[in-house]
């Protein structure tokens, strides 16, 4: 389910989760907080919890959409 | 509209974009380098698991690093690329670390090195270590101080041609993601170095590599080649995992429905530490002989090598925690885990855009490297000439050559109603607010391309079914795809992007009638090395796509095929086992 959580208390609006997002899928609201704005876009890379300095951000490695596979499991 | 300007524009900011960046602007470009991620934060190479197979001069065979890229290459690599490419690597190794990527040394200063995929006790092939995205970092700030313009966030995804000259390329168009502000760069060379086409596949990190380079190459005039060969991947059915080659180390294996371990029978040399399509070929040979599902066995792990799993792995660790496979005291509960092939298109070898010896494309003033290329160094997954190397050398070679070859060019003009027909024809899905879902159209190329029996074990039947459904999608939703922001029309050109190079797959292999390496059909179950070493040329007339074949020119080549037909190694090692196939 991708990005799951970011914890507005711990958040310093630094903007570095927005800046790196590399689908795009955050953006800064008036008040330079990250806002999930594209979750259906999110990879489940885990750049955002990795590079927040304030360790606001959990990811999820299950991604919102069932995947397509090549063979029933 | 913002207007730039430049010597050389390179689109796409990986290891092969920033080291044609670089070398671009050494050799006096002034340089723009545009990204539709953040440079140093987007593509494969900002997630590279850490391996780097370069050849050492002092310390590799050059006959053993040299035959098993083309061996396992399976002798469509451009030989004359690979040659330039061992030639250079080692001086792209010291320069990496004069500029300060971190490889892993040992106390005596000298690298430290493993065996990865594709090695084996008889043949070791051993990879220098990088520290994941340390790398890309480094290569961010080396093009800043070189003077490289970088511009963020702007996906390019038209190129525009020389007014006078309709094969030149002289300039790009993208927009903004955020803002949605058209770019058009004005350039006396372009280089592609966007990336490959992954069709947004069940892997880890890649869902920007969608093919946009190929598509604006070959919409522009140019030819693709190699399309027909695909990397693939080998992950845990409900999420992307990474990691395989630390969980096999502490003692997971892959098992059958049986419980068998399989990959041994259809690969005595390298069982599962075999290049990557030929473990998912042997899944799937045990799928279809009725062996299904797969499974990789954490079921021998204790509570010391799941510590030791978590210590390397954290992020892997904690999913198959919250999946709940492992407890809290570090036990197993669930240790069988279904497992499977992800196909991820041209990930590190394969299709992509046909360069010649300096990486010009078959169009004047247009340049390709890395995943963007159709990997001539490589072939079908030559691992010891692939991926981040590649790129490396690859996007090195045309930075130079791009940047030699604008100071030849004089003034020149860019045709202004292209700049505003392209424009129009980007921004179409944002004029079409009630239209297609990107995400059907996503889904719809997946449902149609990722069957086993449509990418690992192939026959005309199931590709031309598939090729029915790709051709309708093209028709039908690609007109309508819908855009409500200027980020939905990113995600609706990559939509666009995957039906066209889903297309342009399996047209290629349609029409290469033999097995080899990845590309393996059960119809045609030999290599031809009599009728196919070849690499199929793709163009596009009137919407359409054209093959064409053009020789390897293997005569000239210093390693050229023992024999002239041979049945498929998984083939032959299935009918081995006595299964009819
Ligand atoms: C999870 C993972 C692990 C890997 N691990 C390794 C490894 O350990 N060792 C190894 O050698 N290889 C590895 N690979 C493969 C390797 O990363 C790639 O082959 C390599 O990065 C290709 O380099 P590139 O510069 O051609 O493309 P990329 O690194 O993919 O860079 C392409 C860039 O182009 C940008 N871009 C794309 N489209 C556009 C557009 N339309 N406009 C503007 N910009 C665009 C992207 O944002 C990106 O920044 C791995 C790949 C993956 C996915
Ligand atoms: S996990 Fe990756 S794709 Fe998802 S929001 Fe974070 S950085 Fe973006
Ligand atoms: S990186 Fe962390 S601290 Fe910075 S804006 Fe994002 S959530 Fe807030």
């Amino acid at each position: 389910m991708g990005i799951r959580h970011i914890d507005y208390d711990k958040c310093t609006r630094c903007g570095r989760c927005v800046t790196y997002c590399p689908q795009d899928v955050l953006r800064p609201d008036g008040e330079r907080r990250p806002v999930i704005t594209y979750l259906q876009d999110c990879q489940s890379c885990f750049l955002c919890e990795k590079y927040c300095p304030a360790g606001a951000i959990a990811v999820s490695a299950d991604r919102e959409r069932r995947p397509i596979l090549p063979w029933k499991i | 509209m913002k207007t730039l300007q430049c010597d050389v524009a390179v689109v796409g900011g990986g290891p092969a974009g920033t080291f044609a960046a670089v070398k671009a602007a050494e050799n006096g470009a002034r340089v723009i380098l545009l990204d539709k991620g953040y440079v140093g934060k987007s593509g494969c190479g900002t997630f590279g698991a850490g391996s780097f197979k370069a050849w050492l001069r002092e310390e590799d065979s050059l006959d053993l690093w040299y035959g098993k890229a083309v061996e396992e290459g399976f002798f469509i690599n451009d030989q004359d690329w690979l040659k330039k490419h061992f030639d250079t690597i080692g001086d792209r190794v010291k320069e990496l670390e004069a500029w300060g990527v971190t490889f892993e040394k040992n106390e005596d200063g000298t690298y430290r090195r493993i065996e990865g995929q594709g090695s084996s006790d008889k043949r070791p092939i051993k990879t220098l270590m990088f520290h994941g995205p340390q790398f890309m970092e480094v290569m961010r700030r080396v093009c800043r101080e070189k003077g490289v313009t970088i511009v963020d966030r702007v996906m390019v995804d038209a190129l525009l041609h020389d007014r006078d000259n309709p094969r030149a390329i002289r300039g790009v168009v993208g927009f903004h993601g955020v803002s949605g502000e058209m770019h058009v760069v004005r350039a006396r060379a372009v280089v592609l170095t966007a990336g490959a086409q992954a069709y947004k596949s069940h892997y880890a990190d890649l869902h920007m590599e969608t093919g946009d380079a190929h598509i604006m190459g070959l919409e522009a005039g140019a030819a693709l080649a190699n399309y027909e060969f695909n990397c693939h991947q080998l992950t845990h059915g409900n999420f992307a995992t990474h990691g395989m080659n630390v969980s096999q180390g502490l003692g997971a294996k892959f098992v059958n429905a049986l419980g068998e371990d399989f990959t041994a029978k259809y690969d005595p040399e390298y069982a599962s530490h075999g290049n990557l399509w030929r473990i998912s070929a042997s899944m799937a040979m045990e799928v279809k002989f009725g062996r299904g599902p797969l499974y990789f066995d954490y079921s021998s792990y204790t509570p010391q090598d799941w510590e030791l799993f978590e210590r390397t792995l954290p992020l892997m660790y904690r999913s198959y925690e919250q999946a709940g496979y492992v407890d809290g005291n570090r036990r197993v509960i669930q240790g069988k885990l279904s497992w499977v092939s992800a196909l991820i298109g041209n990930v590190g070898f394969g299709g992509g855009l046909f360069i010649d010896l300096d990486g010009r494309t078959t169009l004047e003033g247009l340049y390709a490297a890395g995943d963007a290329s159709y990997g001539p160094t490589s072939g079908v997954e030559g691992f010891c000439a692939y991926a981040m190397p590649a790129a490396s050398t690859t996007g090195a070679a045309v930075g130079e050559a791009s940047a030699k070859y604008a100071a030849t060019v004089g003034s020149f003009e860019i045709d202004e109603a292209e700049v505003e027909s392209l424009t129009r024809k980007l921004t179409a899905p944002l004029r079409n607010p009630q239209g297609v879902d990107p995400s059907h159209v996503v889904i719809a190329v997946q449902e149609a391309l990722f069957p086993y029996d449509v990418y690992i074990l192939r026959t005309e039947e199931k590709m031309l079914a598939a090729l029915k459904r790709i051709r309708e999608i093209k028709r039908h939703d690609v007109p309508r795809l819908r855009a409500l922001d200027a980020h939905g029309l990113r995600f609706a050109l990559e939509a666009r992007n995957m039906v066209l190079s889903a297309e342009v797959m399996l047209a290629a292999a349609l029409h290469r009638k033999e097995s080899r390496g990845s590309h393996l059909r059960l119809d045609y179950p030999e290599i031809d090395n009599e009728n196919w070493l070849k690499w199929i040329l793709v163009e596009l007339r009137d919407d359409e796509p054209v093959l064409s074949t053009r020789d390897i020119p293997i005569e000239r080549y210093p390693l050229r095929p023992e024999h002239k037909r041979e049945l498929h190694a998984s083939i032959a090692a299935a009918r081995r086992l006595g299964e009819e196939i």
